[in-house]
């Protein structure tokens, strides 16, 4: 039964890493930008969650109406002055940009904030569970963020799947030069692409802080190691892929966790190079975004 | 009316001039077609057009308007569209949804979903399907259809019939006279002489990036357009061409 329970609470924690790995998936999908600052962006989000409800006196929960839309527009800002421009010079230069962004991220909270755990209340939910039976207990908040993550993914899937702008991001994925050729102002969607991206990275970002009770400036430095694992394990360019990633991943650290408390990341990372090797495309790998 | 004008247009890749000092013109509703052989540098003008290759030297005027410095899809929007060579649709959308990104300018005109079906009934039969999974004629019918759906005023078609079975190139031309009673401009690519010399306005022959000959098909006879095509003495047909002239 301890092992049933493990893999539920893997299940409920791979939701998690779902939310987390959507953004990630997106821009690559559509805009070929590898984010090495996803995890930090993600830190970014919930020191701002944390500024919002210090000074504001609203809830945690209350601060993702705020902090969510706002880092979507950062996110459209980031892409037009910054990546944009990048792009046009070449694979590499992107890549440059975000990993500058990843260090100046984590060492100017460090500077404002210190390194002290800055506490993200989930509130009365922190200690609220569904009893199964004896043995297995499952948590509201995780079976609430697996739910948000489900939510997550079918929403994006159906915007990309029924909107004009979702339709030119398929389109993009495909071949942004011919996109181009049609009319559209590739800047525009690869714009509205990083906005998405954005805004799912600061809900996972401030969901992230809220399950380990606060955040600290370096926490994207492993938070983009799951966010990698999931989107390679479950394969790129697969939305439903990166949710199948993320529970296989949970499942993989929360068994490892049973074992012994110290193995779960080195067992995650074994099966993700278990994934590389035997299946490079992921377990639902397509080239196309779906 | 001149639709459009490229002046000593000069482009290539890096270093690598593919086109040099080309000078062409396109009315309202004529049909110019561009022959030569494989590197001619056909598609490289049609890609300079459109606004995919930037050019070293030149200007391309559009409707009076100077459009050197716009890019692709400003063109596109202006009703300058491009089928592509090799089709390129997108290869996870259905039909219909490639049909529907064509019409992303949002331009008025005869085009829409209905009028394209109705010129290619093929494209109808395989709108939900997709496009990924088209054989090479339909694929090449829906990269027409997608090009119309933007309503343009000026249609770059390049290699129509490339890799086509004969059946499928007929099938696709059949459908040029009802585009061209729209009144559009139109620049043609092909390798079929025969087929290009019995739709074409004026034609226009390529060889090593230089325009070396252009003219009606009525004024032009098959050898001299072979000629050019081939690059078979070209220094003998200039000199044809100067005797032409003196008498």
């Amino acid at each position: 039964m301890t092992w049933i329970n493990s893999i539920m609470q893997g299940v409920l924690l791979g939701g998690l890493f779902a939310m987390s790995a959507v953004g990630l998936s997106l821009a690559f999908g559509v805009l070929r930008v590898v984010n090495l600052a996803h995890g930090d962006l993600m830190t970014l989000a919930a020191y701002l969650s944390y500024i919002t409800m210090k000074y504001s006196g609203m809830s945690t929960w209350y601060s993702l109406l705020i902090v969510v839309p706002g880092m979507a527009i950062l996110g459209y800002i980031v892409q037009r002055v910054l990546l944009q421009k990048a792009l046009k010079m070449g694979e590499l230069a992107p890549l440059m940009v975000t990993f500058g962004i990843a260090i100046i991220i984590p060492n100017s909270l460090m500077q404002i904030f210190s390194s002290n755990v800055q506490q993200l209340p989930v509130g009365a939910l922190a200690t609220s569970s569904i009893q199964l039976n004896n043995q297995i207990s499952l948590g509201t908040f995780p079976i609430l963020t697996l739910l948000m993550s489900v939510v997550l993914i079918a929403a994006i899937q159906q915007y990309l799947a029924r909107t004009k702008m979702g339709r030119y991001m398929r389109a993009a994925a495909d071949d942004s030069e011919v996109l181009r050729l049609m009319g559209v102002d590739h800047r525009k969607v690869y714009g509205y692409a990083m906005g998405i991206a954005f805004a799912t990275l600061a809900l996972a970002g401030i969901l992230f802080g809220m399950r380990q009770g606060g955040v600290s400036p370096f926490d994207g430095q492993i938070t983009v190691l799951f966010a990698f694992e999931t989107v390679i394990i479950g394969g790129l360019g697969s939305l439903w892929g990166t949710l199948l990633g993320g529970i296989v991943l949970g499942v993989a650290q929360t068994i490892a966790g049973q074992i012994s408390p110290e193995i779960p990341l080195l067992v995650g990372n074994l099966v993700f190079l278990a994934v590389l090797a035997f299946r490079p495309n992921g377990l639902m790998g397509k080239q196309a975004l779906k | 009316m001149t639709l459009f004008n490229a002046s000593k247009l000069t482009a290539g890749y890096g270093d690598l001039k593919a086109i040099s000092e080309i000078n062409l013109t396109v009315s309202q509703g004529e049909l110019l077609a561009l022959v030569g052989a494989n590197g001619a540098g056909k598609t490289t003008f049609l890609k300079t057009t459109a606004g995919s290759i930037s050019p070293m030297s030149g200007s391309i005027f559009y409707k009076g308007d100077d459009i050197i410095g716009l890019p692709d899809f400003k063109r596109t929007q202006l009703g300058i569209s491009l089928v592509p060579e090799g089709r390129r649709l997108f290869q996870s959308l259905s039909v219909e949804e490639n049909l529907l990104v064509g019409a992303a300018p949002n331009r008025k005109g005869p085009w829409n979903l209905k009028s394209v079906y109705d010129l290619l009934p093929l494209v109808a039969n395989l709108k939900g399907r997709n496009s990924a999974r088209l054989s090479g004629g339909e694929q090449q019918a829906v990269a027409i259809g997608r090009a119309l759906m933007s309503n343009p005023d000026l249609l770059l078609l390049d290699e129509v019939s490339l890799g086509l079975a004969p059946i499928v190139v007929d099938q696709i031309y059949s459908a040029l006279p009802d585009i061209r009673k729209q009144g559009l401009g139109i620049i043609l690519v092909e390798q079929d002489l025969k087929r290009t010399i019995g739709v074409a306005d004026r034609i226009a022959c390529f060889l090593e990036g230089h325009l070396i000959l252009e003219g009606k098909p009525a004024d032009l006879t098959h050898q001299q357009i072979t000629d050019a095509y081939f690059g078979h003495s070209i220094s003998s047909f200039s000199e044809n061409q100067e005797d032409m002239e003196a008498h």
